[in-house]
């Protein structure tokens, strides 16, 4: 009975895990395959962040209920609030530097 | 584990092909991002390989690094500008 808790635990932290390294790798393909700078960010912040917490997820599962799973607790909601805000500044800076987007159809920024 | 890690270190190869070649300053910054962000998850997973624990504080710490290293190169890297508005 306990061990096949143990198998089960340990399916489900590398299903995590195995997720997270997948969104990690379409975020590499779609930084070197997108045609504009929006869209490579885009690509970046969303598979970013997905992908990392996953990763960590699976490591939480893996660990069970500890210290260690607590600080890996702190390191995703470190994330959850910083990488939105690096990648808003990111995009702040990229208008500032007179980089617009390719297709665009209305600017609403400049009005 | 190992085989994970070395697919991060093959999406971190791909990365750098963008922080090279991009062709503008923010393609570099976003690029830097993601890498620094891969790298994380490096240091996580191989604690988890060593089985040694205490190295997750290392990670702790290098998430802190990062977020400090996007907004310091977006603050001194932009141009100034010309209405005098500090924002």
């Amino acid at each position: 009975m306990i061990n096949s808790i143990s198998i089960l635990r340990e399916i489900i932290a590398y299903v995590f895990l195995i997720t997270g390294t997948y969104f990690l790798i379409s975020n590499a393909i779609g930084m070197i395959r997108f045609p504009d700078f929006y869209l490579r960010l885009h690509a970046s912040s969303k598979c970013l962040i997905a992908g990392s917490i996953s990763v960590l997820m699976g490591c939480i599962v893996l660990e069970g209920i500890s210290y260690i799973s607590l600080k890996l607790i702190i390191i995703i909601i470190f994330l959850l609030i910083t990488n939105p805000v690096a990648i808003h500044a990111i995009a702040h800076f990229a208008y500032n530097y007179s980089i617009k987007p390719q297709k665009i159809v209305k600017n609403d920024i400049k009005q | 584990m190992l085989y994970l890690i070395l697919a991060i270190i093959l999406s971190i190869i791909i990365t750098f092909y963008r922080l090279i070649k991009g062709p503008s300053v923010p393609d570099r910054l976003a690029a830097m991002n993601s890498i620094g962000v891969m790298f994380l998850m490096i240091l996580v997973l191989l604690s988890y390989y060593f089985e040694r624990k205490i190295y997750i504080n290392v990670a702790l710490v290098y998430g802190v690094s990062i977020f400090m290293n996007v907004l310091i190169m977006v603050k001194y890297l932009q141009k100034p500008e010309k209405g005098g508005s500090s924002d």
